[in-house]
């Protein structure tokens, strides 16, 4: 396994967590913006869990903004499952992208 | 740049349009330095909610670090701040007011530095670009504007 995949496999969780972050700040950090615009798509509460929902019950009017990588949506994926989510938004954000990785 | 700036027995907050000398910042003729572990992970240590009394005004923040961490452990033992959700977040609440739960879930995640004095004090930074102009407005109230 090479690249991202091996970073974010079992055991490499630190290293998963660097991965990500120069991959999501390379090129002053447009991953990041482009991720924040995925997850602003279609909000009326663009910072609330209500928001994320709005997102995923709206989701086949999602469109990926122009540049926002897979890698990046992947490494995001994995690494939301192993933080803790204090009112539920990565939750929900995880159902969208679970959708949009299909 | 929110900077929150975490003393014994009180914390500050200020900030700071563009930091110049990323290593290194001043509060107050005193210097701290930037933390390795967040220099590492290039300001990516975990999430951190904006707490939000409503959908314009912010009165605190929810940091969320990555359980390897070892960022909750620091911030837990002062007394301003609120170990919640079986003690894996810290709130500092900028009011006394109560938040919206429902209107705090950003889980945003750049430019979350730490920084560290000589006399053992230690500054944490929050990128603010994901905030509308009113939401900067109302947590301005709470800072002091460094140069």
């Amino acid at each position: 396994m090479t690249g991202i995949g091996y970073y974010l496999s079992a055991g490499h969780e630190n290293s998963a967590l660097l991965a990500f972050a120069l991959h999501s700040r390379a090129r002053n950090g447009e991953q990041a913006t482009l991720l924040r615009e995925l997850f602003s798509q279609g909000k009326t509460l663009p910072n609330s869990v209500e928001g994320a929902q709005l997102l995923l019950d709206n989701i086949e009017n999602i469109k990926i903004p122009a540049g926002l990588s897979r890698q990046t949506l992947e490494a995001y994926r994995v690494l939301i499952s192993r933080v803790g989510d204090p009112v539920g938004t990565q939750a929900i954000r995880a159902k969208v992208l679970d959708i949009l990785l299909k | 740049m929110l900077i929150i700036q975490f003393l014994q027995n009180m914390f500050k907050l200020y900030y700071k349009d563009n930091i110049i000398r990323f290593d290194q910042l001043q509060i107050n003729t005193i210097d701290y330095l930037i933390d390795e572990n967040s220099k590492e992970n290039k300001g990516f240590i975990g999430f951190f909610d904006w707490l939000r009394k409503d959908e314009r005004t912010i009165i605190g923040i929810r940091t969320c670090f990555f359980e390897h961490q070892e960022y909750n452990a620091l911030l837990e033992k002062f007394k301003y701040t609120k170990s919640t959700y079986g003690e894996k977040f810290i709130e500092i609440l900028f009011t006394t007011e109560g938040y919206n739960p429902l209107l705090s879930g950003d889980q945003d995640f750049t430019n979350n530095y730490v920084y560290t004095s000589d006399n053992g004090d230690y500054l944490f930074t929050f990128g603010l670009d994901h905030l509308t102009e009113y939401e900067l407005n109302s947590l301005l109230k709470h800072c002091e504007i460094l140069t």
